[in-house]
């Protein structure tokens, strides 16, 4: 199958994430028709983004759902996984984007003194509020939010990372009380 | 796939039904059960519950049920002088497979009220839209709601504004979730009336199969339980135990073909490889749902019917009516987990009659739930004033996913005669059909109805106290699920498609039912009308049949 073509990724891109609502936005990507591949393993090689891209990735990624001491973050998450292997097939029309806007995040690193990924987390932020409204932040963030938030079986998403953020108890099926306000109103509290 | 009687290409079977969905399952069975032989050709493949995963990115990036706009494009237009551009998301959404949408849907099975199908006569015309009457009523139908509620499985308990109802419910409602005892509290703040609501998901075992696990995969999945009362898992099983009836899954109809007596002979259909093949049929019944029933009548024009099989009145494709969909978004102080158990577990109807003081025609129902899945939420659930991005992002994630609810306000569509469903002049699906070309820009009092319900759930939130409240604009729609009116009712030629008994007006051996038939939108919920429809239709046609 055929990735559409710059024009429809950035028209659909530009409907998804100009707007914050994903309530009804959400299939705009769903243009971005291609077909999944095989999972791709921890550790495995990359598909589509070079060592280099990879690594620019794995920071910008970081910086978009950050790590800290007692969450896992995109990082854990092998959001850049999900990427790679998306940009190798359904979201493969994102392909020139991506690669362009991580060049440019490198460029524009190099200005404060060497490669994206070797920055400060700081001056990360710094370039990433540079590049905020671009699709290509856009795009790349959606990636990475995906990453850690889709299914495991699409390649990112590791340990329940994106389950852990949040707070989801993820089980095959669950019994009542599911939540604060109904288990109160069981107990005969509540109005 | 069952195992199943299939008949042979030569032989003219009794009746040709195109769409195994929530309409053509029904009429299935009837039909089936009633010794008639029958054919049922399914574009989509036949499923089984075990296929049915927790997949959000298959579902709502890949839609593994709906099938891809490169398989099957659609273009979309406000407005007829416009020229209809390639959508970059489905601006019609449907399953394709056995059971249709009925597989995916969320379930809420609200009955029309009496004033749905009247409202015409009741309140006059609305400038802009062609208001009509039903040429059947409430009364009339109220015994095949009864037969939905137990045939295909309904859990609820009857509320404050039902219309009349012949029998209980066969099983309860569902347990409330949390998302359901603050609508509660809210209604009971503000005076209105919070009820349980009326779901196609088993809350006990019924008719031989499992009552719900509460995964709270329901809206756009199939379920692996079997408990939602889809078509797939009710009707289909039992049309195929008569040993009347195939079910031919992944085979697409081209078109309906008819003789030089204007009558039609049966269906041309492609299978899963392309192979063209002919289904002759005593009768032909399209239940493809309002935008695939359009779609195949208009590329079924022949000598007789240059304009489309059944068209003489010009309005196959047309009045198509998606109901108006708004939300408002909360959050509370402790956790409601709505990512557990059936969408929605209670409604409100207190605004569901058009009041001619609001100054607008429009009614509607709000209920509670959280659309978003987690994947869903992460990517834009967030209100407007949190970052992106970052660890604030992050926190709020954390902090707030479950604890957010969102209170989905359904409203009226009019019928406008410029919506519609057409073919595409230029763009062709997978199997070589224009693709559907979608004009539609919501009628301005519809607009104004989704303000309205949207402000009012401002104010349920408000009284339930909620921490924080947002909500998304509103404004004209280009997205829907609900496809309605495209072969509207009526008794009068030359303004409707089919008769009473859902047989077309111009071609007396072909039937039309499904959301298609509708005359009005409703609140909503169409898929308990369209099923009400699918066995009273069964009767009349087996009758129409049986006498012809």
């Amino acid at each position: 199958m055929s990735g559409p073509t710059r024009r429809e990724f950035m028209a659909a891109s530009s409907q998804l994430l100009g707007s914050a609502w994903v309530w009804l936005n959400v299939p705009a990507v769903s243009a971005l028709a291609g077909c999944a591949r095989d999972a791709a393993r921890a550790g495995a090689p990359f598909e589509v983004l070079t060592a280099a891209e990879a690594a620019t990735m794995r920071a910008f990624a970081a910086r978009i759902i950050p790590s800290d001491g007692e969450l896992p973050g995109a990082e854990e998450a092998g959001a850049v996984y999900f990427a790679d292997r998306g940009l190798g097939g359904f979201f493969s029309g994102m392909q020139p984007l991506i690669r362009a806007g991580l060049a440019d995040l490198d460029t524009r690193a190099g200005q404060r003194g060497g490669a994206f990924a070797e920055l400060s987390p700081s001056e990360q932020d710094a370039v990433m509020r540079e590049v905020e409204s671009t699709p290509f932040f856009g795009s790349a963030r959606m990636l990475v939010v995906l990453g850690t938030f889709a299914d495991p079986s699409h390649g990112g998403n590791r340990d329940g990372a994106g389950m852990k953020i949040l707070r989801v108890d993820h089980q095959p099926s669950y019994q009542p009380p599911f939540g604060y306000y109904d288990g109160e109103a069981m107990r005969g509290g509540g109005a | 796939m069952m195992r199943q009687r299939t008949f042979p290409e030569d032989q003219v079977v009794d009746f040709v039904i195109v769409g195994a969905g929530a309409a053509g399952g029904v009429l299935a069975k009837e039909l089936s059960t009633a010794g008639f032989t029958v054919v049922v050709h399914e574009q989509g493949p036949w499923r089984q519950n075990a296929d049915f995963r927790h997949d959000e990115f298959a579902t709502w990036f890949e839609l593994e049920l709906c099938g891809s706009l490169t398989d099957y494009p659609q273009t979309f237009r406000a407005s007829p002088s416009e020229t209809a551009q390639s959508a970059t998301f489905p601006p019609l959404i449907y399953a394709r497979g056995v059971g249709g949408s009925s597989v995916h849907f969320t379930a809420n099975y609200w009955r029309f009220h009496e004033i749905d199908f009247n409202e015409r006569s009741r309140l006059g015309g609305v400038p802009g839209a062609n208001l009509a009457d039903w040429p059947i009523t409430y009364a009339e139908l109220e015994p095949y709601y009864t037969k939905v509620d137990w045939e295909i499985g309904v859990s609820g308990v009857p509320g404050p504004f039902d219309p009349p109802r012949s029998r209980p419910y066969p099983v309860p409602p569902l347990p409330v979730k949390s998302s359901g005892v603050l609508m509660d509290r809210g209604a009971a703040k503000l005076g209105w009336h919070s009820q349980p609501a009326p779901m196609a998901i088993l809350s006990e075992p019924h008719d031989g199969r499992l009552a719900c696990g509460h995964c709270g995969y329901c809206m756009g999945y199939g379920c692996e339980f079997g408990a939602k009362s889809s078509t797939l898992v009710t009707m289909i099983p039992k049309a195929v135990a008569t040993g009347n009836c195939e079910v031919r899954a992944d085979s697409t109809v081209m078109r309906v073909e008819t003789d030089a007596s204007g009558r039609a002979t049966g269906v041309v259909w492609l299978d899963a490889q392309g192979a063209e093949h002919r289904q002759r049929a005593n009768a032909v019944i399209l239940s493809a749902n309002g935008a695939e029933t359009a779609r195949l009548l208009l590329m079924s024009a022949a000598g007789a019917y240059p304009d489309g099989l059944a068209n003489a009145s010009g309005l196959v494709g047309k009045h198509l009516m998606f109901n108006g969909q708004t939300a408002v978004f909360g959050t509370f102080e402790h956790p409601l987990n709505e990512y557990k158990s059936v969408q929605v577990t209670r409604i409100i109807h207190d605004f569901y009659d058009s009041d001619p003081r609001r100054g607008f025609y429009g009614g509607g129902g709000f209920d509670a739930r959280m659309s978003q899945s987690p994947m869903l939420f992460a990517l834009g659930g967030a209100p407007p004033d949190v970052p992106s991005w970052g660890a604030d992002y992050k926190k709020w994630l954390h902090d707030w996913y479950t604890h957010a609810v969102e209170i989905a306000c359904h409203t009226t569509s009019l019928p406008v005669e410029t919506n519609s469903v057409t073919l595409d002049p230029s763009t062709k699906d997978k199997w070589g059909r224009p693709a559907l070309r979608i004009t539609y820009r919501d009628h301005d009092d519809d607009v104004k109805m989704m303000q309205f319900l949207q402000d009012r759930g401002r104010e349920l939130l408000e009284a339930a106290e909620a921490v924080k409240i947002w909500a998304p604009p509103v404004g004209p729609q280009t997205i829907g699920a609900h496809l309605l009116g495209t072969c509207r009712m009526g008794n009068d030629a030359r303004t409707s498609v089919v008769n009473a008994d859902h047989r077309a007006h111009d071609v007396p051996n072909l039937f039309i039912c499904d959301g298609s038939s509708f005359v009005t939108s409703g609140r909503g919920q169409p898929t308990m009308t369209i099923q009400a429809l699918a066995f009273r239709a069964s009767e009349r046609i087996a009758e129409a049949v049986r006498n012809a």
